[in-house]
């Protein structure tokens, strides 16, 4: 039997219920695999030994995920960041948006509800001062993005890695799922997502409205798009960003709507909005993002 | 003076510790639950399109996503003065129930059914839904054909199953057609006919550990709850009402105002505040919420099989105080979700095409705004 831990760090647990999510094809995973730990589902409290597959979840945003992320490093032979947090810091990157002294302030002194108090610091595990995804510190043998990465996702890489297959992985973005036509139209206008109503046949980008899909990784079905909502980018970047040193979500995005629209690259930059949680939200904590001479993160974060 | 660590604590969502304090002579003198985590949303939503809030905080929590998503976008229907209309007042409602139906047979099943099936002195190993799935399979695919309903629910109304995002600032983005309706009735029937076999089983263990229930973490609170039409159990939309220990209505007031009657505590020992009412104070002022308290608060709950249920559950606890209840009280309203699923797609209106109020003038922008202020 091949030994599973799923462990949980800064998260909200959708992975954990992504995987859940297999249903009744639970019962194809737990045939060839054991659950050894999984703190979510059963009362292990120390991560055992000789861990086949570790599935990490969530970012490292404390000195507890730090610590438990390196026990389960040294105890497992493959080690899978699940979810975008894990690959790319996820949401919980947005604090990096903030010094953490305005972070800890919004909740405990300046907070109409709340009686000012210190930061509490009495058991619970220290914040690190920025928000990490697992590969900062641990050596990491697969990435599987999403938020969380969709059920289908799951099922066609979880289970043939616990059979000792070759799992079939995403390569396209998310332009390749959606359904929308992409059409070259002339507008000069970038609107909020709240602003006038989209044609549910057309591609967002070809209406004025932004949508990351095409700077985006797949495999999620273009489910959004399909509900008459924009891509906000949740399934961490597309492999022609994050391979690519010159290409990057920001430049990605501008390119496209200057291309579709003819409107200069120079007037869509001075019309986009919210950049921090709208263009870069699920991969701000991301290093890999971060370094690459294109972005824009280094000034958006607060260090 | 020793201290018993239990970390993490396990068969919950989020990282938390108890320790337990006992003194020289072995008795118990003080105990405490500490949250170790926080990530602060309520500071990195700031500076944010306000519009982008329905997505960003379902990432709150992955089980309870679709809450989120909805109340986010009820606070944006606020912010840009637009009312909902009708059908999609029910499309919410509607995606709404379909998290019910998995988080609570979630709740139930996969995270607290193991002690009362398995029994709380089984070996811890087996305690757990795998265990289930191997020593009770049936039981174990009822529990996951009922989440399976509510995710397809949610998946259906919703656009995806976990972080849905048809809630939008007016209504919703994308309404279902009649084939949908039909498709998700049938499942919704079927999720009734799932209920009951866990309500089946799950009678007879709350019987069996009768004594447990009432002795464990017995406590006597406050309970607030949404309340409707006088008193129904009410998911999407109502007031909000506070009651005492013994019954009586302290509270009652409009979501908007909860800052007039709500409160938080700092501890040093926790990162989660503490909530209270503001004008008991703390700690006589905590309340509790959730399941436990929507049974409380309410008296009525307006479908036929979870109204029976009800009754026979005030008949035997009244005001139902005992931790342990809020599985019986979680049980009774997974009954009211598949139910109440069944009441709104068996209305055609469901599947009406007027699902969202539009901005009626265009947004200033940044420096527009300045300007204006």
């Amino acid at each position: 039997m091949v030994n599973i831990a799923i462990e949980t760090l800064a998260s909200c647990s959708g992975c954990e219920v992504s995987i859940l999510d297999l249903h009744e094809d639970i019962t194809k995973l737990i045939e060839k695999a054991d659950i050894v730990s999984a703190p979510i589902l059963m009362d292990i409290k120390e991560i055992p030994d000789d861990i086949d597959i570790a599935i990490v979840t969530g970012s490292v945003r404390n000195v507890e995920n730090k610590a438990r992320l390196e026990e389960l490093r040294e105890k497992s032979k493959i080690l899978i960041a699940y979810g975008t947090c894990a690959c790319f810091g996820g949401i919980t990157g947005m604090a990096d948006l903030y010094t953490p002294e305005e972070v800890n302030s919004r909740s405990f002194t300046e907070n109409p509800s709340t009686e000012p108090a210190e930061l509490p610091n009495e058991v619970v595990p220290e914040l690190l001062s920025i928000v990490h995804p697992a590969a900062d510190f641990t050596k990491i043998d697969g990435f599987i993005p999403g938020c969380p990465p969709k059920e289908q996702l799951t099922h066609d890489i979880l289970i043939p890695l616990i059979n000792d297959e070759a799992p079939d992985v995403p390569k396209k973005s998310v332009c390749a799922d959606c359904h929308r036509e992409m059409e070259h139209v002339e507008y000069d206008k970038i609107h909020r997502r709240i602003e006038g109503e989209a044609d549910p046949g057309k591609c967002f980008l070809s209406q004025g409205y932004v949508c990351l899909g095409s700077v985006t990784l797949g495999r999620c079905g273009g489910l959004c798009t399909e509900a008459g909502i924009p891509c906000h980018g949740c399934g961490g970047p597309s492999l022609d960003v994050l391979r690519e040193p010159s290409h990057d979500i920001y430049n990605g995005v501008i390119k496209r709507i200057a291309h579709l629209s003819k409107m200069p690259e120079k007037d869509v930059e001075k019309q986009l909005y919210d950049i921090g949680h709208i263009m870069y939200g699920f991969v701000i904590g991301s290093t890999t993002m971060e370094e690459k001479q294109v972005s824009l993160i280094p000034q958006l974060v607060k260090k | 003076m020793k201290n018993i660590e239990i970390a993490p604590v396990s068969r919950i969502e989020g990282h938390a510790k108890i320790t337990v304090q006992v003194d020289d002579s072995g008795n118990v003198s003080d105990a405490h639950f500490h949250v170790m985590e926080i990530r602060g949303f309520e500071k990195f939503l700031e500076g944010a399109a306000v519009e982008e809030a329905p997505r960003i905080t379902p990432r709150i929590c992955g089980v309870c996503q679709t809450a989120h998503h909805i109340a986010a976008a009820k606070a944006t229907d606020q912010v840009f003065g637009l009312q909902p209309p009708e059908t999609a007042q029910k499309l919410r409602e509607l995606l709404l129930l379909g998290q019910y139906l998995h988080s609570h047979a979630l709740h139930f099943y996969f995270l607290s059914a193991p002690d009362l099936v398995m029994g709380p002195e089984s070996d811890p190993a087996m305690r757990n839904v795998l265990g289930i799935l191997k020593t009770n399979p049936e039981l174990a695919m009822t529990a996951i054909k009922t989440r399976k309903i509510g995710q397809e629910i949610t998946g259906i109304v919703g656009g995806k199953p976990i972080s849905p995002v048809t809630a939008i600032p007016g209504g919703q983005s994308r309404g279902i057609t009649s084939e949908q309706q039909s498709e998700l009735l049938a499942k919704a029937k079927d999720a009734v006919g799932l209920v009951e076999k866990g309500v089946e089983v799950a009678k007879p263990l709350f019987a069996k550990y009768a004594d447990e229930i009432e002795l464990l973490g017995s406590v006597e609170t406050h309970f607030g709850a949404l309340t409707k039409n006088g008193g129904d159990l009410a998911f999407y939309d109502g007031d909000v009402k506070v009651i005492d220990a013994t019954g009586n209505s302290v509270h009652e007031f409009a979501p908007e105002s909860y800052l007039e009657y709500i409160e938080e505590k700092v501890q040093p020992w926790s990162y989660m505040k503490f909530p209270y009412l503001k004008q008991i104070g703390f700690p006589e002022g905590n309340y509790r919420v959730g399941a436990l308290a929507r049974l409380n608060v309410n008296n009525n709950i307006p479908t036929e099989r979870a109204s029976e249920l009800y009754a026979e559950y005030k008949e035997n606890f009244g005001m139902a105080q005992n931790p342990l209840l809020y599985h019986y009280a979680r049980l009774i309203e997974l009954m009211y979700s598949a139910e109440r699923a069944v009441q709104l797609l068996e209305d055609d209106g469901i599947t009406g095409t007027e699902i969202r109020q539009k901005l009626s003038e265009p947004l200033m922008t940044k420096a527009e705004a300045k300007e204006s202020s």
